[in-house]
């Protein structure tokens, strides 16, 4: 084997993969084109919506390393079962109204890298927000609010409400808390919105830097639960005559 | 691999002490350095992995949260330990198959030193929180050109010296090494380009990135540790290696599979479903080049159980030999999609990793530290229980981790996340035994490398032992001491003759 022919051989081998891996799959999706919401000729296009500080609120999701214990993916059937966990996938309401659905292509829409999740250390947060303002109402606090008492102290024993309205015991939660995000202030006038239930010892109080209140921005954005196309809406069944 | 060449032994003898001497500084500036990364990476791994079960461990301060220990722990080990040492290993064995010293040792010195400078920023980086969040990937974006220029100076060199080598037969160790070469700046650019520069669909960031992450691993750190131990099982034992054929096919096999692996980290995510089973079917497949490859290596040293007991260097060697098969099993096991359904999102990708990293690459790369530096310090290791702590401690840590923690510790993980009518705590519960295993076997491989850097630094600064005897693990004592007569070993040879 000669130099030359080695370097074909390189080129060959690995120029092909990476053409059909790298390449290609690369350029056709960066030229994804726009998905009607049903088979009818007048249907509409489906627009996805997403409010909230997104692009900066995912530097901070990623430089703080949410990403290597929280996933953002609902797989389908065929890859997991996580659709079915509660409220993970979106909810099924009172009225029978289900918005659980797989996460699709357009649901990391205004982020630049998609921020799947390396392992589940804790739970999906594909929609969160709706979680969030779960807790928050029990609690009577804003979602916001009830979002600074978690990432200050996720094992904040009084965050949780658990079915039959009692306080849920959080000690086992291996959540990171975040208090570099957050700083002593003393309390001017009436005191911040967002500042935590309890105050420090000296009376100051702990009140939310930029990088929390951009983060929350983000988790409240985290709410996959509009109604997609029907080529792409792949609803889990309860059962078989369902199905029918 | 001896070869018959036409320059009389004496003078070939002279020729590898002036390639030896040439390539001193730079080779032991690698791997000291690169202890050193191994060292602080497996403190940050043992804080990463204390705060999974004990998220209190060291206060709560920002900087060791899990979230900044962890990319800081594997960037540390990947750029500051696993490249380093593969750089060192690469330049030494390229310039003694060339039979040329190196004449660029200061370049590559210099090179080294700001290699080292881009992984001491970027880890500062992620600790301070400024990590990109792409595993693998977190050091701040504007570093990576900077290391990317600083490999090209390092590796430039050992393609030159291929060219102009001075035996035309090539040993398949050189192809591995210069696949590697070759393989290493293509990966990288790819994968930076599309990730961090090129306006890509976010879902292709991530599936580009879980392809980088394994052709890191398949096509630099495997070509690596499989030339180092081709070289050290044929150099020990003394035997051509058992099958030259066979070996080339190992490395084409290896070139052909290998870059289409790693989108199966993207199962089950809305991007082309082919790219998730070609990553699933090619990782997979990659176990049939590491089985020819460990096959091939363990013929050519069989039947020589007392040498690879006794000779530190063939006994990484085939360690980490023994640790490739185990990660084509691994492979085999964890990339199949009936298992990633359990295992995508758990601690198994983790031990995947470790054993890819430590398992395998690394007790290859300890495997050739100990062979060279003996050589270019022209002192002997000093002390065999050091060797042999630093052998067993590591044995035990990374297969802990990965039987216990990773094979067991990830089915019984992802089993929880599956069973969809149990609340969540179910799943922190089941992983908890798992995480307190990962830091006690960290410590273990902690203690083993303390001792290693230690040795390493010692023998750098040329405090090793003046002795024409290799240190070797035999147990038995002589009258003449363990190691046989001490002094200088110019001495000790004007003596003999």
């Amino acid at each position: 084997m000669t130099f030359k022919s080695f370097l074909i051989g390189m080129c060959l081998s690995f120029g092909m993969a990476w053409m059909f891996v790298i390449a290609i799959p690369t350029a056709k999706m960066n030229n994804l084109s726009p998905v009607k919401m049903n088979n009818e000729e007048d249907a509409p296009y489906y627009q996805h919506k997403r409010s909230g500080r997104v692009l900066n609120g995912a530097e901070i999701y990623a430089s703080n390393g949410c990403y290597a214990c929280h996933t953002q993916l609902i797989r389908p059937t065929y890859a997991g079962r996580q659709i079915w966990r509660d409220d993970m996938a979106g909810v099924v309401d009172s009225d029978g109204n289900d918005s659980r659905r797989e996460t699709t292509y357009f649901d990391y829409a205004g982020e630049k890298y998609a921020q799947i999740g390396l392992m589940r250390m804790g739970p999906d947060l594909s929609n969160v927000a709706y979680r969030i303002e779960k807790y928050a109402a029990a609690t009577n606090l804003s979602a916001e609010q009830w979002l600074m008492e978690h990432l200050y102290n996720p094992r904040n024993n009084k965050l949780r409400v658990g079915e039959g309205g009692e306080l849920m015991n959080m000690d086992w939660s291996n959540c990171q808390a975040q208090h570099q995000m957050f700083k002593k202030s003393p309390v001017v006038g009436q005191g911040n919105v967002l500042a935590l239930r309890e105050k420090t010892e000296d009376g100051e109080e702990i009140v939310p830097k930029e990088d929390a209140l951009v983060l929350a921005s983000y988790l409240m954005s985290l709410r996959r639960d509009d109604v997609v196309p029907a080529s792409m809406n792949n609803a889990p069944v309860e059962s078989a005559e369902d199905a029918e | 691999m001896s070869n018959p060449s036409q320059i009389s032994p004496a003078k070939d003898a002279q020729m590898r002490v002036e390639i030896d001497r040439s390539l001193r500084h730079p080779v032991m500036f690698f791997f000291t350095s690169g202890a050193a990364w191994l060292a602080v990476s497996l403190v940050l791994g043992i804080i990463a992995s204390a705060k999974t079960h004990s998220p209190t461990f060291l206060g709560e301060c920002g900087i060791f949260q899990y979230g900044r220990s962890f990319p800081a722990h594997i960037n540390t080990l990947i750029y500051g330990w696993g490249a380093q040492a593969g750089f060192g290993v690469m330049i030494w064995l390229m310039a003694r198959f060339a039979r040329q010293p190196s004449k660029n040792a200061g370049t590559i010195l210099t090179a080294g030193h700001i290699w080292n400078l881009c992984v001491l920023i970027g880890t500062i980086g992620i600790l301070a929180g400024h990590g990109t969040g792409k595993h693998w990937m977190q050091f701040p974006t504007f570093v990576w050109p900077v290391m990317l220029a600083a490999y090209a100076v390092i590796a430039v060199w050992s393609i030159v010296a291929f060219r102009c080598r001075k035996n035309n037969h090539v040993y398949i160790s050189q192809w591995y090494l210069l696949g590697a070469i070759i393989w290493f700046p293509w990966v990288f650019l790819t994968a930076n380009l599309y990730v961090n520069v090129f306006d890509v669909h976010p879902l292709m960031a991530a599936a580009i990135n879980g392809w980088f992450r394994h052709a890191l691993i398949f096509l630099f750190f495997t070509p690596i540790a499989i030339a180092s131990a081709y070289y050290i099982s044929a150099k020990v034992s003394g035997r051509a290696i058992y099958n030259y054929s066979y070996s080339i096919g190992g490395f084409w096999a290896l070139a052909i599979v290998a870059p289409w692996a790693g989108m199966q980290t993207m199962m089950g995510s809305p991007i082309p479903v082919f790219l998730q089973y070609v990553g699933a079917a090619a990782t997979m497949l990659v176990g049939v080049p590491l089985l020819a490859a460990g096959v091939n290596i363990l013929k050519t040293a069989s039947g020589q159980q007392e040498t690879v007991a006794y000779s530190p260097s063939l006994r990484f060697s085939i360690a980490g030999v023994f640790g490739m098969l185990l990660l084509a099993f691994a492979s085999l096991i964890l990339a199949h999609p009936s298992a990633m359904r359990f295992t995508q999102f758990t601690i198994a990708g983790y031990g995947y990793d470790v054993l890819a990293i430590y398992g395998f690459f690394s007790m290859c790369m300890f495997g050739a530290i100990y062979f060279i530096v003996p050589r270019i310090t022209r002192r002997e290791w000093l002390s065999r229980r050091l060797i042999r702590t630093h052998f067993w401690f590591s044995i035990y840590g990374v297969l802990f981790i990965f039987l216990f923690c990773t094979l067991l510790g990830g089915f019984q993980q992802g089993a929880a996340q599956e069973n969809y009518t149990q609340p969540w705590i179910q799943a922190v519960a089941n992983t908890f035994p798992f995480t307190v295993g990962m830091t006690v076997a960290w410590c273990f491989v902690l203690y083993a490398n303390f001792f290693f850097f230690v040795h390493l630094a010692l023998m750098w600064l040329r405090l090793g032992r003046r002795s024409s005897h290799p240190t070797l693990l035999r147990r038995e004592h002589s009258a003449l001491g363990p190691h046989g007569p001490e002094g200088d070993i110019e001495e000790l040879e004007s003596a003999k003759a």
